[in-house]
């Protein structure tokens, strides 16, 4: 079982001079919440497994329990909110998505009811679609127009180099340090996969992923010292052909 | 009753029918418009014209500007303009005959003019590119103005109408021309209307479309950076000065022009041999949104010749045929076989390959 480092959300409060060791709460709660522990004769709460069902509560005869909403709380921010950051973790212990219910518990406005769905047809669509296939690839750089010719009138191309892409998307730049080693190499092998490009933010590039060079942008900023950067000489610095 | 989206079909309508003589021959409208007969039904008759080379030998080095008026004042207005920046040495009312098919005709109007030497002198241009600037003037400042040819030595005539009526209507028996193309309209997207009509024109560069172009906004936005208005509501402009600019103001020869617009697809492209392999390469990153994607059939009529080319997956049809010097193009042998019927070696080009065929240096 994964260990889990968040402070229980709620918290079994007894007031042990009311309980008379009756144990209906521990027969009682699904979760297995409360436990009698015979050498101290007294009933003893995991936190960690309630729900706040509230069964427990109700059920004990002389009222001596209470469960209330834990006040152990992270450092306040806006932007990272505590629930926000507990979500983050629960997910990265489990390794899977938080499943909840249908239905929106928080205070926020539901913009199914704000937006208008208004189907028309902005653009004309291929019109042989079974036909006319979609090629996507991109060429960026500088395109002069100018055209030059060799002495039997034939062009020579002469066009800066230019970065080739299969499509029309680019990842943008996270530097190493703002995300993980896992994450630049998610993203380099990505790009190899797909034919475009990834950039390494200015936190430099691993030297495990030089190998990913023609598929990588180095960004060159004030973030990184740029003395050593050996990482450069492995990206496209003259990157496909025209 | 008006038929819904996806109830009625509409074929892949549009015509288009050329005929040249190598030999510089003259010929006169009639058979080019008999061409158009067998193929009545593939227009609605929201359009037709005929483009002629060779047509005004008597004013051969002037260019002949035809332009259609909704009303005198729209007239007077060129007109004032006109004066101001080329010598006129003549202008006149185009002829046509009055038939019961065409009907609410604008006023349409040749001169015959020269770029007025001190203008040019002053603006240092030379004077096909000064001619295009009018061009782009008249049709995007004169309200009720449209100039629809524009070129030396020869002319458009096109009207609201079927392409038989509408050559009888211009009278075009009366002219001789080394190179006729014509075209029957179907329009796909835009309203019928006199300045709707193909050909499209600048300069000696007529197109006449059977297709539909998805590209067109691209195109446009593209083509627009370099002084080109696209007034006349049909998508089929703006392959004319996609053709202008790629020829004139870069100088790229028929075939390239033909591999920038009808470019291969790279997987084609990487299996030919290395130096036709970079030459496709280069055409098509320098240019890439002057790629013309969709179906097409065209015919681009020049001083000296035709190109015919289709969209490269060949998605309208297309055949040539010949016969002695004549080498005659359409969108059916039938219509082929109209003009000659003893047509011989009648073929389809395949998608993206331009069939182009000169008149003999000299000739015209």
């Amino acid at each position: 079982m994964a260990v889990n480092y968040i402070y229980p959300e709620f918290e079994v409060v007894r007031n042990d001079t009311r309980c008379i060791r009756c144990r209906v709460c521990e027969r009682q709660c699904a979760n297995e919440v409360h436990i009698y522990d015979e050498s101290l004769d007294m009933m003893v709460s995991d936190e960690s497994k309630c729900v706040n069902c509230q069964r427990c509560v109700s059920l004990c005869p002389t009222r001596a329990l209470k469960i209330v909403k834990s006040d152990c709380a992270l450092r306040e921010n806006a932007n990272w909110s505590q629930d926000t950051i507990k979500e983050v973790y629960k997910q990265a212990g489990s390794g899977g998505v938080l499943l909840s219910s249908m239905g929106n518990p928080k205070p926020l406005p539901v913009y199914w009811d704000r937006i208008l769905i208004n189907a028309s047809q902005v653009t004309n669509p291929s019109i042989d679609p079974l036909r006319e296939p979609m090629e996507t690839k991109v060429f960026l750089g500088s395109k002069n127009g100018r055209i030059e010719r060799n002495e039997k009138g034939e062009i020579v191309p002469s066009l800066s180099p230019q970065l080739e892409l299969s499509m029309p998307v680019m990842f943008s730049a996270m530097s190493y340090g703002s995300i993980s080693y896992n994450a630049h190499e998610s993203l380099a092998r990505a790009a190899t996969e797909l034919g475009i490009l990834y950039n390494t933010g200015e936190g430099g590039l691993h030297e495990d992923f030089y190998v990913y060079g023609k598929n990588t942008i180095v960004q060159v900023a004030s973030g990184r010292s740029a003395a050593t950067c050996p990482e450069r000489r492995s990206a496209p610095t003259s990157a496909g052909r025209g | 009753m008006l038929k819904k989206e996806g109830k009625i079909r509409i074929p892949s309508g549009c015509a288009i029918s050329a005929v040249i003589s190598k030999s510089g021959e003259r010929m006169d409208g009639r058979a080019i418009i008999e061409s158009m007969r067998p193929m009545h039904e593939r227009s609605n008759g929201l359009g037709g014209g005929f483009a002629g080379y060779g047509i005004y030998p008597e004013y051969r080095d002037l260019f002949a500007l035809h332009i259609f008026y909704d009303d005198d004042n729209a007239r007077t207005e060129a007109e004032t303009y006109i004066r101001s920046v080329l010598e006129t040495v003549r202008a006149e009312n185009i002829p046509t005959r009055k038939i019961p098919a065409i009907t609410d005709e604008p006023l349409i109007w040749r001169y015959f003019v020269t770029p007025l030497r001190s203008v040019l002198a002053s603006m240092q241009l030379d004077e096909n590119e000064f001619i295009a600037r009018v061009v782009m003037r008249i049709n995007t400042t004169i309200d009720g103005a449209y100039v629809f040819s524009s070129g030396k030595n020869m002319g458009v005539f096109k009207a609201v109408g079927y392409p038989e009526d509408v050559g009888e209507f211009y009278r075009l028996e009366e002219y001789e021309a080394y190179s006729w193309t014509a075209h029957g309209r179907y329009p796909t997207n835009t309203p019928g209307w006199w300045g709707g009509a193909h050909p499209f024109s600048l300069l000696d560069r007529t197109i006449v479309h059977n297709g539909e172009i998805s590209s067109y906004d691209a195109n446009r936005r593209y083509i627009e950076m370099f002084g080109y208005k696209c007034t006349l509501q049909t998508d089929t402009e703006v392959i004319t000065y996609v053709a202008d600019y790629l020829m004139r103001k870069k100088g790229l020869s028929l075939s390239e022009t033909a591999s920038v617009i009808a470019a291969p697809f790279w997987s084609t492209i990487e299996r030919k041999p290395p130096e036709e392999r970079d030459r496709l390469r280069f055409l098509r990153t320098a240019f890439p949104s002057l790629l013309i994607t969709g179906p097409f059939s065209i015919i681009l009529g020049f001083e000296g010749g035709l190109m015919a080319l289709n969209d490269r997956l060949k998605l309208r049809s297309m055949v040539v045929g010949e016969k002695g010097d004549r080498v005659y193009i359409a969108s059916e042998e039938a219509a082929i076989r109209a003009m000659e019927p003893e047509a011989e070696n009648i073929w389809a080009p395949a998608g993206g390959e331009p069939v182009i065929v000169r008149v003999k240096e000299g000739a015209y």
